[in-house]
């Protein structure tokens, strides 16, 4: 699957609500933003299956935690 | 000593009322993780400061220092099954259950606030396990509900949802997600989280506002298929098979809600004897002419019927639903409207016995008697109205209709009702309080007199439970009126006047020497705004000193009236029959 950035970056946006969002997140991770914690992270996940119909393993859940490797994730499905 | 006397007044009421303010904060709870932070919460969180209990800590629902204006708790059967508990041993389950329930009536009974109890016992189906026994389970889901009802009967601040139910509706495994169980030790998918957080908020809102009153309904292509003044009786499309069937079970639903006291009444662009040939004489009718409280049929615009409607019926347009099938009226209305609410019809028909069935604006948390009367004291109150109309001496007409009213005390039979109506009256309100079952039986424990409901009858029916007002005991000499209302169907009978009379009497039975009365103004409630003078209360006048001493420092909501009990009665003509 492709990904467009500025796709994620509204995505970003929508779950991280109430923090500033970097102009490019093409690096951003987790901590990054300061309600991409943890959770933020699994509510993050949660969003793209949502928005892109896909679904994520456990390992995956776990090991996703920045923009690229959300990305590489996706670009698998 | 007049000052001391005010401050017992003001915290009397601060007892009493503390529910009373609009709810800013929820806080939920939740045996499991609940995800504070899912997408879910959001509208929530946009009307209410939201806070979320550590998860898998029910005790803390009863701490003393959990402040909130609401309180919900989610539990799942599953959270409780830990190491030694497991589904078969039903002994351990009922012990367990029977905790929660008893942490739950100690919130009930330390709280009078909102508080929502959500349970789910789910587990994928085994078919074969289950085709000989019915599963443990189940049996704990259906005993465990039914005592949750039990504490729901019993304490009116509080309620249960059937989280079970809520989820079956799209599908109980796309609600669960076990994933997001063994990830982050929450139980719910996505769209399970959103069940929730709807559930609640559907709640909260019925909660803090009734249902409306009244549905309004066009005829052609709602009631029946077709147009009657084109197709004629025999080309309606009503009863036998397909689509006429559609519409028999659509009248079959709008009679039910008529029976929960939802009433109805046509707007229709038609000639009126055609529409009413239908209903008496096409033989698949299910609704007859005396279901409905009141027409308006004719080819005028239907905003200007719908509110003409409601200028006879005494009621707001914001009390009203709008059924049309045709869009077009549907954006009128909206658009001329907003306050009513207008149904967006699903287009295809065979949708609409159940669409009205669940509609939220139609739904009530239970029926009282009273409701189960309403649509015919309503149809007997357009009569008196139109009846009225033709009368010229107004006094004389009302002695004509043999008026006759009678108190009930405050008690288990009534406190639905009364509940309901001091949730529901808006206009006919002195003092707009929304007391709670538990606030106002803390009233008539003080003395069965002091809260009262009245009961009216004339000749074009019995009215049921119409009026209710609460006294309070300051202090041995001054009696205060705390609440005084009157359903908005029964006025014009002065039926205020004498409800006042009867709390004359108990104020003088009772050797007190003042009434105390107060009128907080709101938006809707101007029509009781003269009452306390013409009842030959006088206003408390700030300006003299004996009066800046007796509100110093202290917070009256409204404007405050008292009325000696000397001799002199004041009062409008007695109309009603002793």
């Amino acid at each position: 699957m492709k990904v467009n950035h500025e796709e994620l970056r509204c995505l970003l946006s929508e779950v991280f609500a109430n923090s500033e969002i970097p102009e490019s997140i093409i690096d951003a991770k987790i901590n990054d933003i300061a309600e991409w914690d943890s959770m933020g992270n699994f509510n993050l996940l949660l969003s793209v299956e949502e928005k892109y119909g896909i679904r994520f393993n456990l390992d995956e859940m776990s090991e996703i935690r920045s923009v690229p490797s959300l990305v590489a994730a996706l670009e698998n499905k | 000593m007049m000052q001391t006397r005010l401050i017992v007044l003001v915290l009397l009421k601060s007892n009493l009322h503390t529910h009373n303010n609009a709810m800013k904060n929820l806080v939920i709870g939740c045996s499991s993780f609940s995800n504070p932070q899912h997408k879910a919460w959001n509208h929530l969180k946009n009307n209410l400061e939201v806070q979320f209990l550590e998860y898998g800590n029910l005790s803390g629902i009863v701490r003393e220092d959990l402040y909130c204006d609401g309180l919900v708790y989610i539990q799942f059967l599953d959270d409780a099954l830990v190491d030694d508990t497991s589904e078969s041993d039903s002994e351990n389950l009922d012990t367990y259950l029977n905790q929660v329930l008893s942490l739950i009536e100690e919130r009930c009974r330390s709280s009078a606030r909102i508080f929502i109890f959500g349970f789910s016992c789910w587990t994928p189906i085994n078919v074969v396990r289950n085709a000989k026994i019915i599963s443990e389970r189940k049996k704990i889901n259906i005993k465990f509900l039914n005592m949750l009802e039990k504490t729901a009967s019993k304490y009116s601040n509080f309620y249960f949802i059937d989280l079970d139910a809520c989820f079956s509706e799209f599908g109980l495994t796309k609600c669960f997600d076990t994933r997001n169980w063994y990830f982050a030790r929450t139980r719910m998918s996505s769209l399970g989280n959103e069940v929730i957080a709807n559930s609640i908020s559907l709640i909260l809102k019925r909660h803090e506002k009734a249902a409306h009153k009244l549905l309004i309904l066009d005829c052609d292509n709602t009631l029946w298929g077709g147009v009657i003044g084109e197709d004629g009786l025999s080309g309606l499309e009503l009863g036998s098979d397909g689509v006429g069937d559609v519409f028999v079970d659509f009248q079959k639903a709008l009679v039910q809600l008529k029976t929960e006291g939802v009433l109805l009444a046509l707007a229709s662009k038609n000639n009126e004897d055609d529409v009413w040939n239908v209903f008496h004489n096409h033989e698949s009718m299910i609704l007859s002419r005396s279901d409905i409280v009141a027409a308006k049929i004719n080819w005028d615009e239907k905003s200007k019927n719908i509110s003409d409607l409601a200028q006879e019926l005494d009621l707001d347009v914001s009390s009203f639903v709008f059924w049309d099938d045709n869009p077009i009226e549907r954006e009128k209305t909206k658009l001329l409207l907003p306050s009513m609410y207008t149904v967006d019809v699903p287009s295809e028909v065979w949708e609409w016995p159940s669409s009205i069935k669940t509609l939220f604006e139609l739904s009530k948390f239970y029926i009282t008697d009273d409701d189960k009367e309403k649509s015919s004291q309503y149809s007997a109150r357009h009569e008196f109205i139109s009846s009225r109309k033709q009368s010229l001496d107004v006094n004389s007409f009302l002695k004509s209709i043999k008026l006759s009213a009678t108190i009930v005390p405050f008690g288990e039979g009534n406190s639905f009702r009364a509940v309901q109506l001091c949730q529901k009256t808006n206009q006919f309100n002195l003092t707009t309080r929304r007391h709670t079952a538990e606030s106002l039986q803390k009233i008539a424990l003080t003395d069965s007199q002091y809260c009262s409901l009245a009961s009216l009858k004339d000749k074009f029916g019995n009215h049921g439970l119409v009026g209710l007002f609460c006294l309070q005991d300051i202090n041995g000499s001054d009696l205060y009126i705390d609440t005084f209302l009157l359903s908005c169907r029964v006025l014009g009978r002065h039926l205020e006047s004498w409800m006042m009379s009867q709390i004359i009497d108990i104020a003088r039975n009772n050797n007190f020497t003042r009434l105390i009365a107060e009128f907080i103004p709101s938006k809707r409630n101007t029509v009781a705004e003269r009452f306390l003078e013409d009842c030959g209360f006088t206003r408390f006048n700030s300006t003299t000193a004996d009066d800046e001493e007796l509100f110093a420092g202290v917070n009256i909501n409204g404007i405050s009236y008292f009325r000696s009990l000397g001799k002199l009665s004041n009062l409008p003509e007695n109309l009603y029959e002793s």
